[in-house]
Parts: C-alpha cells; structure tokens; sequence
C-alpha cells in the first residue's frame, strides 16, 4: 500500500450538461475508508464517480487517486481503480474464467496469479458451477457478482461502486456486502453510492450527501444526526432532512 | 374511440410506434434534419428516375410486346424481390416471436395474443411492400411514361409478393420451430433470411459461370439458359408477371393467391403465437457452455482485446452469418478461379473487383463490431490502456481477420500472375482501410445486439462506405486490365475518405 493518505482527492470539480451537474465539489477519501456517497435521483453523484474512473472528462478541477492525478497520468490512475455499475458489464458470450482472463489481460495482472485469483474469486461468490458457463442466461445478481469478481482481480486500492446492490436479491447482497467488507479489512478503499440508506448506515465509516451537484454534508453518521439535530434519527430521516425532501408526500398522503 | 385490445386498437397503436421511430430516426430532435433529408431523397429519388430512363428508355419507348422474353424478364425481377422481401420478413418474423420489448407486457396481459400477431403480420407485410415499392418505383414510373397506365399494375403485384413473402416466412419460421425447437429457430431463421437475401444473385453468378466460364456475359447467357426452358407464353408460371403488364384475370389471380396464403397462414399461425413467443422467452433462461476452462496465458493488452473480438465473434452465430455473408459474393469468383485456373487472363478483373468489393465490405462490418458495438465500453474505458492503444488493438482484429480470409484468393492468384496479385493485396488493403477509417469516424456508442440496425443508424456511413467499397473495386478491376489508368479511378475514393477523415476528426476533437 502506498504511504499517501488519500485514496480520493478531488478538489473544485466541476461539470456540466446543460446545467451543472457536478459543482466546485471537493471531496477527500482515506485509504482503507469505506465511503457512501448518498444523494437524490439528478443530484450528480454517478457524473461524480464516472469522473473519478476516466469515463467522463471534468470541466473544472483536479482528481487524484492514490496520488496519482487523473488528468496527469490517466492511465496510472485507471490502474489503481475499479469501476462496477449498477448495469453489469459482461460480456454474454464469455464465460466467468475467460471475463476474468480478459480482465487480468487489460490490468496487466499476471497469468499465473491470475488464475489462481480467478479460481479464488469465483469460489468466494459461489460462480463455481457456473465458471465455464456463458453469462448470457445468468441472472441479474450472478452478472453483478461476475462483474466484482472482474474489479477484484486486479487488485484495486480504490473500488468505485454505483448502486452495485440494485436488482439483487438477499443472498447475493449480503454476499457483496461481504465481500466489500473484506475488502476494507485489507485496507481498500470504497466509495459507493446506494439509494438503501441501511446498507450506507451499516456499512459506510463516513457518509457524503450530495445535493444539486455539491457535497451539502458529509461526516460519520453521528455527525450527520447532530448537523440535522436530529439525534438518534435514522439515516433515512436524516437524509431526508438535509435535502429537504422530510416532508415530500405527507401532504398527498393526508389529503388521501 | 376504439375499443381497448381489439384489432384496430393495437394497429392504431402499432402505427403510432412506427410512426414516432421514423420520426425520430428522421428529425434525431432536430426538424431541419428532416427537410434535408427528404431534399436529399428527392435528389437520389429524381437521380433513379433518370437512370432507370436511361436503362429502360429504348425498350418501352418501342413498346413493350408481352411475349415469353418479356414476362421472362419480368418474373426473373419479381423473384429477385420476392427473396429479398422474403429475407426480410423472416428476419421480422423473427424478431416478433423473440424480441421482448413489449411482448412480456402484452402476453402479461387480458388482451388478445391473436389480435396483436395478426396486426404484427400486417406491418411486416407492409413495410415490405412499401420498401419493395420505393426501390420498384423508379423503373415502375418510367414504364408508365414510356408506355402507358398499364404498367402501374405492378404495384399491386409487388403488394401481392409482400404478402405472400410474409406468409412463406411466418410458415418457415414455424416449420422450424417445430423441427429445430425455439432455442435453434431463431438462429436458424436468421442465418436462412441472410442467406436468402444473397442467394439468387450468388446462384446466378455461379450458374452462368458452369454454363459460360464468365460472369461478363451473364445477362445474356441467362437469358439464353431460360428462353430454352422458358415454358409457353399461356402457362400459369408467367401469372403475377402477366399480372404486372395489366392482364386483369392474372391480377385478380395473383391477388387472391396471396389473399389466400396469408389468411390460411394467421388462421393457422395466430392461435399459436402467445405459446411460441413464450416458448422463445425461456431460452433466455438456458445456458450455453464451454468444455474447458480457458487457460491463463501472459499476454499483452492488444492480444488480450484480439482475442475477446474474435471470441465475442465466433461465438455469435448470427453475427457470424451477418458479417460473413459478404464472402458468399465471394464464391462466384472462387468458382471463376477454380474453373479458370492457368488460364484466366481475362477474368482475373472481374474476380479482382468482386474480392476488393467483398474485403471493403466485410471490413466495415467487422469494424462496426469492434469499435462501435462494444458490450462493455465502460470496463475497457476504465482499463488502464490508452485510448489509441484500445482502438489499435481493436483495428488490428478486424485487419488479422480480413487477411486470413481474404489472403488464400491473392496467393492463388500470385501463382498465376504475381503483378496482379500485388494489384489485388494493394486494392483489398486500400478497400478495408478505407472501410474501417469511415467506420472509426462514425464510431458511436451501441451494443453488438444493434449490428442489425447499424444502416439505419448511420446512413451516411452506410452510403459512404458503399461508394468507396464500389470505387475501390473498380479501381482494383481496372488496375489488374489497365494498370496506369486504375490508380485514377481510385482518386474520388481517396478524396472522400480524406475529407471524411478530416471534417469527423475536427468534430471528435471539438
């Protein structure tokens, strides 16, 4: 692991569509912390993220990942990061052994441990039986785990995840949950965005709220109770309360 | 206000989606992109009238006699339509047992299954028709100009030819579903409808070859082939090209024939429909299979995204038969070769021409897949590899490809004249760069699943890599027969390409 302290540096990122979407946002992740970027639908969080993995250029700022500057030596960068996405990114006609084989190829990872780590992976996210099998007829959480097995076997120090969770069922969430705790153990970094606040309340060491673009509040969940003074309230609550959407349905819900 | 479910009610709403997706594809949000489009239609549509003048002008203008060579003529045509309506509505037939889009909703449903098959069939059929009309419609108009009213007849016969296509591809879809089961069917229909599409124009090709050792005088050793078996200007085999010259009985005839097909068909095939389309839905849930596991190997990046493109290719049996359909053009000149060898001096332009042509095409398909239908852009975009290095790689794949496939033809024909074989490697390499530089310029964003879409998507792209194909291959042909005044020939393909080159990389950069 290198020495450098921060996984994630970003500093006045900026970028717009038609209107902004990312605003002179800064935003600083430790190694080895696990970070839950929380936010409401347009709020920018996955423009954010796809920033950090080189799949969108910024129009303003610096990123920095493990040191590394982004906009310097993209490809230093893109080295150390895994990206997975809400929509797994899987090939139908290769199976899960030779998706990883290709990955490890594109990572520079090699043969040898390569496989091993396939084997280890697959093994670890109950694809076994599947190992040799097309993901074309794989159901929605089997592609999500091939694709963590694909941001694994490179090693990443930093692991980008957006909405990894949605669509899967209780098994295979717990499983990835599992697996991105470990993950911490070993002193990666991950910074996630989920819409199931549970999951950022029992997972996330810090907690970023991101609203029209900019980081509104960010802090351990303690630290987000006491900023909405609301102490003891759930995440939700909180969430709620710092985006101004605490009240949203009520209304409708007592005129019903 | 039509009732919900019923007949009316789901082709009101079928025509409503087909009417918003053409305009869409017309205006892409932007109404002026549509009256340029539709000015540049008119200017091609007005260009086809002239050239069908030019082609057809003397033969009408003396009057067209309906005697055996005429309706010959004219049944010889509507069998070319008929195969390519015929690909076409087996490729949609397909796609309406198989494509989920809004079946799973409408199967979910209380609505009728029969209602909304019956109403699929007909916009099959229709499309078919009104595309075999606009492609008729030069030759058609310039028949009636020349020699009167009567010749507008054949609209209604081509009308005729789309239904009864559509009929013969629903029965063949079905036959095949019960011989091969829904897992196969849709595989086999695809690569059938593809194969279908070439056939008659390949088989031509290589039935005049047997029959005269060249492909030059094809027109006339056909005709000549048929005029000797050519039945008796009477016989019912001439009935839908009588029907095209106006013979009202022939029409009426025609007309029913068809009528009758596809009523038969629906009564037989629509009761069935929500079941096979079922049926087809539960593939998705069966997995295909590998023996063995893949083996780790160092390799480089290049070696790595190689190897992927040719793994996702072959793997795909229809994306196989679709791009690979180009070398069933190339049997005509392999036929020519073989018939020829040693002594081949003056085809050897023709086999040049047709190779380049099937290289240029191939090469375009080929590099749609690999730089535009990309399952995955984000995982390689988020690879530490560098852009030009990604793109590289994936080039490489399609040029590796190109000259296995194409490198037996050169070397055959380096035995027999090493100056053409060099003139063909030149025009083949020129071709496919040519290809893949207009395809890198219109790269866009989509799956592997669109390849079929990818005309429509692009159809500048599409047409320019048409003219340069066609430009580079008669460049080559020309080369092999005059070598000095070939390379000219080639000079508005080079400009395009350049100018191609230099206008997209000025709009990616910006």
């Amino acid at each position: 692991m290198s020495d450098y302290p921060l996984a994630l540096d970003i500093r006045g990122l900026s970028k717009s569509f038609d209107k902004p979407a990312v605003d002179n946002l800064d935003l600083q992740v430790r190694q080895g912390e696990f970070y839950a970027l929380l936010g409401p639908n347009g709020a920018g969080k996955t423009t954010l993220l796809r920033m950090v993995a080189g799949l969108l250029p910024q129009d303003k700022g610096d990123i920095s990942v493990c040191g590394i500057d982004t906009g310097t030596d993209p490809v230093g960068a893109k080295s150390q990061v895994a990206w997975v996405s809400d929509e797994p990114m899987v090939y139908d006609r290769l199976t899960p052994l030779e998706y990883l084989r290709f990955i490890a190829g594109l990572w520079h990872v090699p043969a040898e441990d390569a496989e091993l780590k396939a084997h280890q992976l697959l093994e670890w996210l109950d694809l076994t039986a599947s190992a040799n099998a097309h993901c074309g007829g794989f159901s929605k959480g089997m592609l999500q785990k091939v694709a963590l097995a694909g941001a694994l076997i490179h090693d990443p120090r930093l692991i980008i995840l957006d909405e990894p969770l949605t669509g899967l069922d209780a098994g295979s969430a717990r499983l990835v949950k599992n697996v991105l705790k470990d993950k911490v153990s070993q002193g990666v970094t991950i910074v996630m965005t989920t819409h199931i606040l549970e999951v950022a309340e029992r997972m996330a060491e810090r907690i970023g709220v991101i609203a029209k673009g900019r980081l509104i509040a960010e802090g351990t969940l303690e630290e987000l109770q006491t900023r909405a003074g609301r102490t003891g309230s759930s995440l939700e609550d909180v969430f709620l309360d710092l985006v101004g959407q605490s009240d949203l349905g009520l209304e409708e819900v007592a005129a019903a | 206000m039509l009732q919900a479910g019923s007949l009316p009610w789901f082709a009101a709403h079928e025509f409503r989606l087909q009417w918003r997706d053409l305009t869409v594809m017309l205006t892409a949000g932007a109404p002026r992109r549509a009256v340029a489009i539709l000015a540049v239609s008119l200017v091609f549509f007005t260009g086809m009238h002239w050239i069908a003048s030019v082609l057809i002008g003397n033969w009408a203008k003396a009057g067209i006699e309906v005697d055996t060579a005429t309706l010959a003529q004219l049944t010889g045509s509507g069998l070319l339509f008929a195969t390519m309506s015929l690909s076409q509505a087996m490729e949609s037939v397909t796609r309406a047992y198989y494509s989920r889009a809004d079946l799973d909703l409408i199967l979910s449903s209380p609505a009728s299954a029969r209602a909304l098959f019956i109403v699929r069939t007909g916009t099959i059929a229709v499309t078919s028709m009104l595309l075999m009309a606009a492609i008729m419609s030069p030759f058609v108009n310039m028949l009636v100009v020349y020699d009167g009213w009567k010749w507008l007849a054949i609209y209604p016969v081509v009308a005729a030819i789309s239904v009864f296509t559509t009929a013969l591809a629903i029965l063949i879809t079905l036959a095949l579903f019960r011989i091969a089961g829904p897992k196969r069917t849709r595989i086999i229909a695809q690569v059938l409808a593809a194969i279908v599409g070439a056939a008659l124009i390949v088989g031509i090709q290589i039935a005049v070859i047997f029959s005269t050792g060249t492909t030059s005088n094809a027109g006339a050793a056909l005709s000549g082939a048929i005029m000797g078996l050519a039945p008796d200007v009477h016989s019912w085999i001439w009935t839908p090209a009588r029907a095209a010259t106006g013979d009202f009985a022939a029409m009426a005839t025609t007309i029913i024939v068809a009528a009758a097909a596809i009523i038969l068909t629906l009564a037989l095939a629509a009761p069935g429909f929500a079941r096979l389309a079922l049926a087809a839905n539960a593939i998705g849930q069966t997995r295909a299979a590998t023996k063995h596991a893949p083996k780790f190997r160092n390799a480089s990046q290049a070696q790595m995204l190689r190897t992927k493109e040719w793994l996702l290719l072959i793997r795909d049996p229809w994306l196989m038969s679709q791009s690979l359909m180009q070398l069933l053009y190339l049997l005509p000149p392999a036929v020519l070769l073989w018939l020829n060898y040693g002594n081949s001096g003056g085809t050897l332009p023709i086999v040049a021409a047709i190779i380049t042509m099937a290289a240029a095409q191939l090469a375009g398909g080929l590099a749609w897949l690999t730089l535009s239908g990309e399952d995955a852009h984000d995982l390689i975009l988020t690879a530490p590899l560098r852009a030009r290095d990604m793109l590289r790689a994936k080039i490489e794949a399609v040029l590796i490809a190109i000259g296995v496939i194409i490198s037996p033809f050169v070397i055959a024909i380096a035995f027999i004249d090493l100056r053409i074989a060099l003139t063909l490697f030149a025009g083949v390499a020129f071709a496919t760069a040519s290809s893949v530089i207009i395809q890198l310029m219109f790269r866009v964003r989509a799956k592997r699943s669109q390849f079929a879409r990818r005309q429509t998507a692009s159809r500048i792209a599409t047409l320019l890599e048409a003219f340069v194909s066609i430009t580079w291959a008669g460049a080559t042909g020309l080369s092999v027969a005059l070598p000095l005044a070939g390379p000219f020939a080639a000079l508005p393909a080079v400009l395009i390409v350049f100018v191609v080159w230099l206008l997209r990389r000025k709009a990616q950069l910006a």
